[in-house]
């Protein structure tokens, strides 16, 4: 009896052509719709950037390239010429950033540090009366507080910006930081502080390098947080005031209070104000994924 | 990291490739920093703060008033402290202890600030023994503004100084109406040719159609302007509702078919954002507004290619022959309580009288801001020499005594100066949902607003 | 059962009260004391004033919560706002939700370029809200905007964006469409933790990738569903740099009027009314927390036991 040859490998071969050609379909189709969904999020970078170059003359002719093919870089020559307000905006807003991007992850790994790893009465009721707060929304303190700073004399200054969140740097940072700090192994802190250490050390010397990753991401969110912030400056600084961060700036310059703003300043200056972000992402995308793993918060 | 940076480089690519493929030429002109720029006296004894209305012209209005003063005396220094975009910024700085001297007021809404009894930020010009002279002063303004000066219709105090002569005129488009061959608009015109040349501008002539005639602005003289032109009113002398009448009724109709119709509501833009692009179709071809927004349509017309001319106020001749009226709006500025010491008072009246002057606006005139508060003025002065890129204006619209000017502060009426400020509230809600309601609907929503925020049934 | 009962050293009591003094501080100082001073102001008819313990204003009892109920005047106002407020949160959420989880699907493969791609897709999350709302609100004027030339180019004619009420939410909720990049940065992170074995074994049940998503990634996805939904309604509710630098006042007709806008714009004038207004606000927030720490597994409290 004659073996049947089965010739599988033909059989194969005759699949092949056609699996291949379409799996190849299916890719190029995805690569199609991904092209198409890139281009639309891409757009308000691209408009934006478009129309910062427009003359005056074209700004109102409702187009995105200008008609006479001129590129206009005046925009952005004036937002850095010295003396314009704002370069007065960007100086305001970077003391604040800077400040809280520093200070906020110093404060905030200081209280946690309390609460991971020290123990002493009320450690926990505290902590679950700091968590609480979270429920609280931001814009029910945001008014009396106007009163209160009134009182103290802070309105029109940058310090309402940063002071108050000098003081423990918020829940959310508490308790990542908290989170990350439960991580750390006991014995590393017991051994030094048998060494005959005090506890501060202990903490600034052991603990606070292990957290760096953490609070680098604490850096980045509180400078995110200060730059984009805006109903802050809104509420305690006057409308041209010398004090005015880019947010408010921008809002009282070309927002929609003013009837009178050029489309194409008010998107130079967005795209001047838009850059760090853009920059600082690129640089911190490490530690910001690390951060989202350990919290599962958008970064 | 590698990712975001060569997303953006994508982006930038895609950019400059566009760009360069068009053949694009670079330039650099920066816009003109249009700001006057502050003159400071440096030996002053004297300082006082100004607070402005937070608009580039606003403030340059006022800083050349500044420059003009200080120069003719060098002991006192004036600074612009405050600009807001509202007037209940003040309630903010006032808490804040930092209430200005001099603050600007809208004419319509000065009565809470005013009022003693309420805010009490203001002071009583009228009062003879603090500012010298107030009574042959405030006698060189139109009578429709010194109206507006008062708290309520029981008051004689005047709150503020009031600042210009807002009478409504209609803004029209010179080019379009040439194409057309329509006849241009004159200051004596009757509400019957105004609704004509609106009929001839919708049904097109020589290819050319507009869209809309006339932008109509929904705004406090206006709307105010022909509810009383209808013959009705708002509230009667006690204060209670009476705009659900058949008059009341009749003009909400006509303002429907109206906006329906020939109208369409806007601010301006419409009318603005004529461009020879659409030749053929304008957007709209008037505007109702009031010299306040002169230049910016000014600016507009140079810059779009079309001619820009305005007349007065179409007359409404009301049942019985007796005239129109058209509103008057203006604004103001007015001594605040912050003000306490003698000579600091003394110089901050001083500096108004001198701003609200033939001189003080002469000075003034080339910004092309305002049509002057005073009587006097009327038919000479700087500012009918202002120039609109070239094109002779007819500035006469501004002061015509076709129709009749009218104090625009319907809610003057009330005694107090909370419940004004609701039924203000309450006119404006109503007119901006005119083009969709029925009356009747409305009617019972704007009645009930106003009698259960006042209490007044 | 006898509890063993730690002695705590007096010194050590004392260093970790100092370590988190500045919170407790902070807590008390900028969230307490404004927490309490709102409450009190909540009964009282005042303008806003300088901070005192002993001027209030003049008191009115509930009138300023009543209120929101029995005059017209403000009534309106506040339903209007929680109307307003309510249909974004309720649209645009799960909206969001649902369309970044289907991108998420889609990018979530191993092909060339995808880490590029997820790039480009995050990049308008990064732009600030408000550059956004004011690039947006010079894009959508209806008379100078360059949106409307781009409709026009496509054939749609005459779409009011913010200058129509019926054509403001649409307009806002499309502007929201931008931001996608954000959730669907989430979702990828959750879809790889789901085991490449379950779709394998699917696949060899015959199982097609629609049957494989509704039967395998949802429901291994669906704890942080829940809570992700809530935190974000909640976040919703108290939108206002994107809404402020879109619209002035609310917008046309009240359309745009959100929830703390209608705070903001009685702040000066009725501080009293707008401090009772956000304890409304904070009393619906705690709600939707309870419901949260109810129904979610991985509640933020819930670890503290």
């Amino acid at each position: 009896m004659q073996a049947q040859i089965t010739m599988p490998s033909r059989g194969q071969k005759k699949r092949q052509p056609k699996e291949i050609a379409a799996r190849a379909a299916k890719k190029t189709g995805v690569y199609v719709v991904l092209l198409a969904l890139a281009c639309f999020f891409l757009f308000p970078f691209f408009i934006m950037v478009c129309l910062s170059l427009l003359t005056d003359a074209d700004v109102f002719q409702q187009v995105v390239f200008s008609p006479s093919g001129t590129i206009e870089i005046g925009n952005y020559l004036s937002i850095f010429t010295s003396g314009s307000k704002y370069l007065g905006y960007l100086g305001n807003t970077l003391i604040v950033a800077v400040i809280l991007a520093v200070g906020v992850p110093f404060v905030s790994s200081l209280c946690a540090f309390g609460f991971a790893k020290l123990k002493f009465h009320g450690r926990d009721a505290v902590y679950a009366i700091v968590l609480a707060t979270l429920m609280i929304p931001g814009v029910i303190t945001l008014i009396p507080l106007y009163a209160i700073y009134a009182k103290f004399g802070w309105l029109n200054t940058l310090t309402p910006l940063w002071l108050p969140s000098l003081f423990g740097g918020g829940a959310t940072n508490i308790f990542l930081m908290r989170q990350f700090m439960r991580g750390i192994p006991n014995d590393l802190l017991d051994a030094a502080k048998i060494d005959g250490a005090h506890i501060f050390r202990v903490y600034f010397t052991i603990a606070l390098p292990l957290c760096v990753p953490i609070m680098l991401y604490v850096g980045y969110m509180s400078f995110v947080g200060a730059w984009n912030n805006f109903i802050g400056p809104m509420t305690y600084i006057d409308a041209g005031s010398k004090f005015s961060t880019l947010a408010l700036g921008m809002y009282n310059d070309y927002g929609p209070v003013n009837d009178t703003s050029y489309a194409n300043s008010a998107m130079a200056a967005g795209v001047v104000m838009t850059i760090p972000c853009v920059a600082l992402f690129v640089f911190f995308q490490k530690y910001l994924i690390e951060g989202v793993a350990v919290t599962g918060l958008k970064g | 990291m590698k990712k975001i940076a060569s997303a953006i480089i994508t982006v930038l690519m895609v950019i400059t490739a566009a760009f360069s493929f068009a053949g694009c030429k670079v330039s650099n002109t920066q816009k003109p920093d249009g700001d006057v720029k502050p003159d400071d006296n440096k030996e002053a004894s004297v300082f006082l703060n100004v607070g402005v209305l937070q608009r580039a012209s606003e403030k340059n209005l006022m800083q050349t008033w500044i420059n003009a003063f200080q120069k003719l005396h060098p002991e006192v220094s004036i600074t612009i402290s405050k600009q807001y975009s509202s007037m209940d910024a003040l309630i903010g700085y006032k808490t804040a202890n930092a209430l200005p001297d001099i603050c600007w007021t809208a004419g319509d809404q000065h009565a809470e600030y005013s009022d003693p009894k309420n805010m009490g930020y203001f002071r009583d010009l009228s009062d003879e023994t603090v500012f010298e002279g107030s009574a042959k002063f405030f006698s060189g303004f139109y009578d429709e503004l010194i109206d507006t000066t008062h708290i309520n219709s029981e008051d004689n105090g005047i709150w503020f100084v009031p600042r210009d002569y807002n009478k409504l005129v209609i803004y029209y488009n010179k080019t379009v109406f040439k194409q057309m061959g329509i006849d241009m608009p004159t200051d004596d015109w009757t509400w019957e040719k105004f609704t004509d040349t609106c009929d001839k501008l919708v049904a097109g002539a020589n290819g050319v159609k507009c869209k809309k005639a006339i932008e109509w602005r929904n705004w406090a003289p206006v709307h105010y302007t022909m509810v009383k032109n209808f013959g009705a009113d708002y509230i009667n002398d006690s204060g209670r509702f009476i705009f659900d009448s058949a008059e009341g009724k009749a003009c909400y109709e006509w303002y429907q078919n109206w906006v329906n119709g020939v109208a369409l509501t806007g601010q301006g833009g419409t009318f603005g954002s004529y461009s020879n692009k659409s030749a053929a179709t304008p957007a709209a071809a008037m505007m109702i507004d009031t010299y306040a927004n002169l230049s910016d349509y000014a600016t507009r017309a140079e810059m779009n290619n079309w001619e820009l001319d305005v007349a007065a106020f179409p007359n409404f001749v009301q049942e019985g022959g007796s005239e129109g009226f058209a509103g008057v709006g203006c604004s103001g500025y007015a001594i605040t309580t912050t003000c306490t010491d003698e000579t600091k008072l003394k110089w901050a009246w001083e500096f108004l009288k001198y701003c609200m002057s033939l001189k003080g606006y002469n000075e003034v005139a080339e910004l092309g801001v305002l049509c002057p508060a005073l009587k006097s003025m009327r038919t000479m002065g700087e500012w009918l020499n202002y120039d609109v890129g070239g094109t002779v204006i007819n500035y006469n619209a501004y002061v015509s005594e076709s129709t009749q000017g009218l104090d625009v502060n319907f809610q003057g009426r009330l005694k107090s100066t909370t419940n004004q400020g609701h039924l203000v509230t309450g006119a404006l809600g109503f007119w901006n949902n005119a083009n969709s309601a029925s009356w009747n609907s409305a009617i019972a929503d704007f009645k009930e607003y106003y009698e259960s925020s006042t209490g007044i049934r | 059962m006898v509890k063993a009962v730690k002695k705590i050293k007096w010194k050590d009591e004392v260093v970790g009260w100092l370590f988190i003094l500045p919170v407790v501080l902070g807590v008390l100082i900028f969230t307490a004391t404004p927490l309490v001073y709102a409450f009190i102001e909540s009964f009282f008819e005042t303008p806003l004033r300088e901070f005192s313990f002993t001027e209030w204003g003049t008191f009115v009892g509930l009138k300023n919560y009543y209120r929101n109920f029995t005059t017209y005047a403000y009534s309106s106002r506040f339903w209007q706002s929680l109307k307003v407020t309510a249909v974004y949160a309720v649209i645009n959420v799960p909206l969001q939700l649902a369309l970044s989880f289907l991108l998420a699907l889609l990018l979530n493969r191993e092909m060339r370029g995808m880490k590029f791609i997820r790039a480009l897709f995050y990049l308008p999350v990064l732009i600030p809200p408000v550059c956004s709302g004011i690039l947006w609100n010079q894009l959508t004027d209806v008379n100078y905007g360059v949106m409307n030339s781009i409709l026009t180019a496509i054939g749609i004619e005459g779409w009011g964006w913010f200058n129509e009420a019926s054509s403001s939410m649409p307009s806002l909720i499309f502007i929201g469409l931008f931001n996608l990049g954000g959730s669907m940065i989430l979702w990828l992170a959750q879809l790889k933790n789901i085991p490449k074995s379950l779709y394998e074994s699917a696949r060899i049940d015959g199982a097609n990738k629609f049957v494989q998503v509704v039967k395998i990634t949802v429901p291994m996805c669906a704890p942080m569903i829940i809570y992700n939904l809530v935190m974000s309604i909640i976040a919703t509710l108290q939108t206002y740099d994107l809404v402020a630098t879109l619209v002035n006042m609310g917008g046309v007709q009240n359309s745009m009027l959100f929830y703390v806008v209608n705070i903001y714009q009685y702040r000066v004038g009725q501080f009293g009314y707008s401090c009772a207004l956000s304890f409304i606000l904070f009393f619906i927030t705690a709600a939707l927390s309870l419901v949260v720490m109810r129904f979610s597994k991985n509640a933020y409290y819930g670890e503290e036991g």
